[in-house]
């Protein structure tokens, strides 16, 4: 249920102005999310959902904090959460860490927001939605996956005189594609509905379907692999989850500590934290009211920075870099939300034909991070479409495998970068990162299939 | 007046087409507090409420919700659910078969002690803070945070087959984390579990009845121990594995994997499919003799404890795997035609802006005969197991690695030295086959994990299982670095 900019910050001036406490924040998150699923080759979920959240936030004495989030924006529903947050920080122990509401901030310009897209009718998406599912039947495959439209609002006001607004849209389509030994998947993401081909998208997950049919068994080990653009998001979203937050960094507990400046990974590696670029899914400022800042995380293999709220800035002598979490996720720390990966030189198919033995991996099932944190030891499975590479060329389809790998080490033996870039984005985030090849990746165990 | 309104969605789908109509009302009260490192980080209050519409029009589904409960917005949201579906009929395949079900007309709330809520905030914070610091064993110890969490669900449910049922739903829940740093290293020991605590759907002696103060000095102890200790092995060896890995072993290798929305592809482009196809049921070996497997929905004190599931079908217990042998599927309305005999009550949507799909409700694991001595001494050389610290299974729930907090070495039935960083890996069925010892009833304990992701958009659901600690023979454990 989006409010647009005028009524968004007089709802939350609203809440700030009846006071009660110290010091008061209003923060607005609103979304319109327009989803049709598709499975079996037919629409099976079908949803719009509209909804709008205030949470306040009350200090006293300085460094006591309440809090209370509410979807009822009545009056009588606002000042329930005011007086909530007051009560509660009236209560609650001192909390040394918090370091108060920042003051009015100048952000920069950004545009994120498609009227098309946020227009979009359930009648469209299920027009599109069968393009995709004609792409299937040609081969007599079974289509499934998801055709998304919506937007989203983000507004914050505070009793300093902060005010902020931003808007976006975001469309996105996936979907996977399935023969009885095989599945192809393809996905596309914009602001822009008008960008997304749903025909183009079925007609490369169902070459993937076909290609991969009748898969056999291959023995895990270390292969050079080449990591298509969506899998490379993947771990990339982990390692700033991890690695490059301010707060984990703080506290002792991510693989940057100690190591700033220092040359860890391949010369080809740099990632950069960008909310202004307007290829990524722009945001002007943080959740926590702060102009976004461009934060070089690694420059031609040198680790350069993490990211920061107010808090871990606050813990490590810096200053906030614009990356914090809405309230409630506070404790999480900071991440890059907005990352970009530099292409290189090369395509897919060059990869390929560069490579004498190794595998094509589409993209990757259930990536997890926390096996040894410091280390960035991750593990993951292949998934709808993983392929033998053989003396420049895809030999054979072959069964998902699982690796077990450090990204440390990954990303200090990248071979290859493709030139073209593909965004990833998420409601207020977007990674943009090209296909990559890299040496000797670790594939620890296999499955059936 | 709540049934009022509702009553409003439903007729008013009906009157323009809809064959039928379901509107499902919730008002969910949280409040969150919590601790890091001496200070308050978080004292939150949640209120959230709104509906949603669900109906069926020309044989397909469409769903509507909004958080404005007005008369006027009922019909909106109605006529929106409506024409969504009449999208979602343009491309389907077979019309949509639910299965016949009853009206039920109703009240259920579940029972506990102490309201969460009548517990004051103070004391809450008072007891984390308290309990945090008791973790301070040692110097290396960086990190010290708590958390409780309550929570208080209404929920109202009307559909067109004349079903009035409203349920109230009390749950607390908590735990602790320890992280301690040496050496280049981090290692993280928490308590009582480490998916996000423990929850039940009961009231505040959830919390006293963990101690936090008493546990605290022993959690800090293990991460120091954790943070100096060797890596685990690497190799093929017998486990022991506690109740507080086994949940997530259950969760994932099982639970999941007897969906039947998943079984027949209705999540196949986002979290899999299943091995467990549906020919296997009956008759395919998922596990030892000794594995007995069970969904409960009328467990007391389960997050997956409920009367009615979100379509209005009454909770049931039932068994996934019988004496080794798979035999049924969590299931729902619109899939229960596959297995006959009705819909097994696992339609659930954590949120009133949630379209219900098929979840787990308790999945449990029946307990043996074992003592904890039992279990142990039966290894000449293995490895102890306890607490989640990674997970990852394949998209049909065949081969899993899970890593783990805690680790001790066994030889020669006793255990030996901690270690750190251990993980196993195996394929779903060889490793249920090698179960040949289960816990007995006083180990079994009732955990919950209160964050299962599932579906486009991700819902989050919460989800009960009951187990004891169990032996496993030649699993694969750690990677070669």
């Amino acid at each position: 249920m989006m409010l647009g900019r005028d009524r968004a910050l007089e709802t939350l001036s609203r809440a700030v102005d009846l006071g009660g406490a110290d010091g008061l924040e209003a923060a607005l998150f609103a979304s319109d999310t327009n989803l049709t699923r598709f499975a079996n080759s037919y629409i099976h979920q079908n949803i719009s959902k509209r909804d709008a959240t205030v949470t306040v936030r009350a200090v006293v004495d300085g460094n006591r904090v309440g809090m209370v989030t509410t979807n009822d924006l009545s009056d009588d529903g606002l000042a329930r959460a005011v007086e909530g947050a007051a009560a509660s920080a009236g209560i609650v122990p001192p909390n040394p860490r918090f370091t108060g509401f920042p003051g009015p901030q100048e952000f920069p310009e950004v545009e994120a927001w498609v009227a098309e897209t946020h227009r979009t009718e359930a009648g469209f998406r299920a027009d599109e939605v069968a393009k995709i599912i004609a792409a299937g039947d040609e081969y007599g495959f079974n289509a499934s996956g998801a055709y998304v439209t919506g937007g989203n609002e983000v507004a914050l006001v505070n009793s300093l005189g902060l005010k902020a607004y931003h808007c976006g849209t975001r469309a996105a389509v996936n979907t996977t594609i399935l023969s009885r030994t095989s599945a192809g998947w393809s996905a596309a993401d914009s602001k822009d509905v008008r960008d997304l081909d749903a025909a183009a998208i079925g007609r490369r997950a169902t070459e993937k379907c076909r290609d991969g049919q009748h898969p056999t068994d291959l023995e895990p080990a270390e292969y050079d692999v080449i990591v298509e653009h969506r899998g490379v998001a993947g771990l990339l979203g982990m390692m700033g989850y991890i690695g490059f937050n301010g707060l984990a960094f703080a506290e002792g507990r991510s693989f940057a500590v100690d190591k700033l400046g220092e040359k860890l990974f391949s010369d080809e590696f740099t990632l950069v934290d960008d909310a202004r670029d307007p290829s990524g899914n722009p945001l002007p400022f943080d959740f926590e009211g702060m102009p976004k800042k461009r934060v070089p995380l690694v420059e031609a293999g040198v680790l350069k920075a993490v990211v920061h709220d107010r808090t871990s800035a606050k813990m490590v002598g810096a200053e906030s870099t614009g990356h914090g979490l809405p309230p409630a996720s506070a404790s999480y720390g900071a991440i890059p939300m907005n990352l970009f990966m530099t292409g290189g030189g090369s395509s897919l198919e060059e990869m390929v034909a560069a490579t004498q033995r190794g595998l094509l991996v589409t993209h990757f099932h259930y990536l997890n991070p926390f096996l040894d944190p410091m280390q960035l030891l991750f593990t993951g499975m292949t998934r709808d479409g993983t392929f033998l590479i053989e003396d420049g060329k895809v030999s054979r389809p072959v069964k998902n495998l699982r690796f077990t790998e450090s990204m440390l080490r990954a990303f200090s033996q990248i071979e290859a970068l493709s030139a073209d870039t593909l965004l990833i984005a998420e409601d207020f985030s977007s990674i943009r990162v090209p296909a990559v090849k890299f040496k000797g990746f670790r594939f620890t165990s296999s499955t059936e299939f | 007046m709540l049934k009022g309104l509702l009553q409003l969605a439903v007729d008013h789908a009906l009157t323009y087409g809809a064959s039928y109509a379901e509107a499902r009302y919730q008002d969910l009260v949280t409040e969150d507090v919590s601790v890091k490192n001496g200070a308050v980080q978080t004292a939150n209050r949640g209120y959230d409420k709104g509906f949603g519409v669900r109906v069926v029009f020309d044989g397909a589904f469409g769903f509507a919700c909004s958080s404005v409960l007005t008369p006027e917005e009922m019909r909106r949201t109605a006529a929106r659910a409506l024409g969504i579906a009449r999208a979602s009929a343009t491309v389907k395949r077979e019309p949509l078969i639910l299965d016949r079900l009853d009206a039920y007309v109703g009240y259920w709330p579940n029972a506990y002690r102490v309201h969460p809520f009548d517990v004051p905030l103070e004391k809450k914070a008072d007891l984390l803070l308290e309990a945090t610091e008791a973790m301070r064993v040692g110097d290396e110890i960086r990190v010290v945070e708590g958390f409780i969490q309550s929570r208080e669900t209404h929920k109202f449910f009307v559909s067109s087959l004349g079903s009035a049922i409203e349920q109230r739903k009390v749950e607390c829940g908590g735990g602790l984390t320890c992280i301690a740093v040496a050496d280049g290293d981090m290692q993280r020991r928490t308590y009582p579990c480490s998916m996000r605590g423990l929850h039940q759907a009961r009231g505040w002696e959830v919390i006293e009845e963990m101690d936090l103060v008493k546990n605290a000095p022993r959690v800090g102890a293990e991460a120091l121990e954790l943070v100096h200790a060797p890596e685990a092995p690497a190799g093929e060896m017998d486990l022991v594995i506690d109740g507080s890995q086994m949940l997530l072993q259950i969760h994932e290798s099982c639970g999941h994997a007897v969906e039947l929305d998943r079984v027949i592809g209705q999540e196949a482009s986002f979290a899999g499919t299943s091995f467990l196809t549906l020919d296997k049921r009956g008759s395919y070996i998922y596990g030892s003799p000794i594995v007995n497997l069970y969904a409960d929905a009328t467990l007391p004190g389960s997050l997956g404890y409920f009367a009615f599931d979100d379509e209005g079908v009454p909770a049931q217990k039932f068994y996934i795997v019988k004496d080794g042998v798979f035999c049924d599927y969590l299931s729902t309305r619109d899939t229960a035609h596959l297995h006959g005999g009705g819909s097994h009550g696992a339609c659930r949507a954590q949120s009133w802006s949630d379209f219900p799909i098929c979840r787990m409700t308790s999945v449990c694991l029946e307990p043996g005969d074992a003592g904890f001595e039992d279990l142990v001494g039966g290894v000449k050389h293995g490895l102890f197991l306890s607490g989640n610290k990674s997970w990852s299974i394949d998209d049909k729930r065949i081969n899993f690695q899970f890593g783990v907090e805690y680790a001790r070495e066994i030889e020669d039935g006793k255990l030996g030295r901690v270690v750190k960083n251990a993980l196993y890996y195996d394929k779903t069925p060889r490793f249920w086959g090698s179960c040949d010892a289960i816990g007995d009833r006083d180990q079994w304990f009732l955990w919950g994990t209160p964050n299962c992701g599932k579906g486009e958009p991700t819902q989050v659901m919460r989800i009960g299982h009951g187990t004891s600690p169990a032996r496993f023979r030649g699993v694969k454990v750690g990677v070669a670095q």
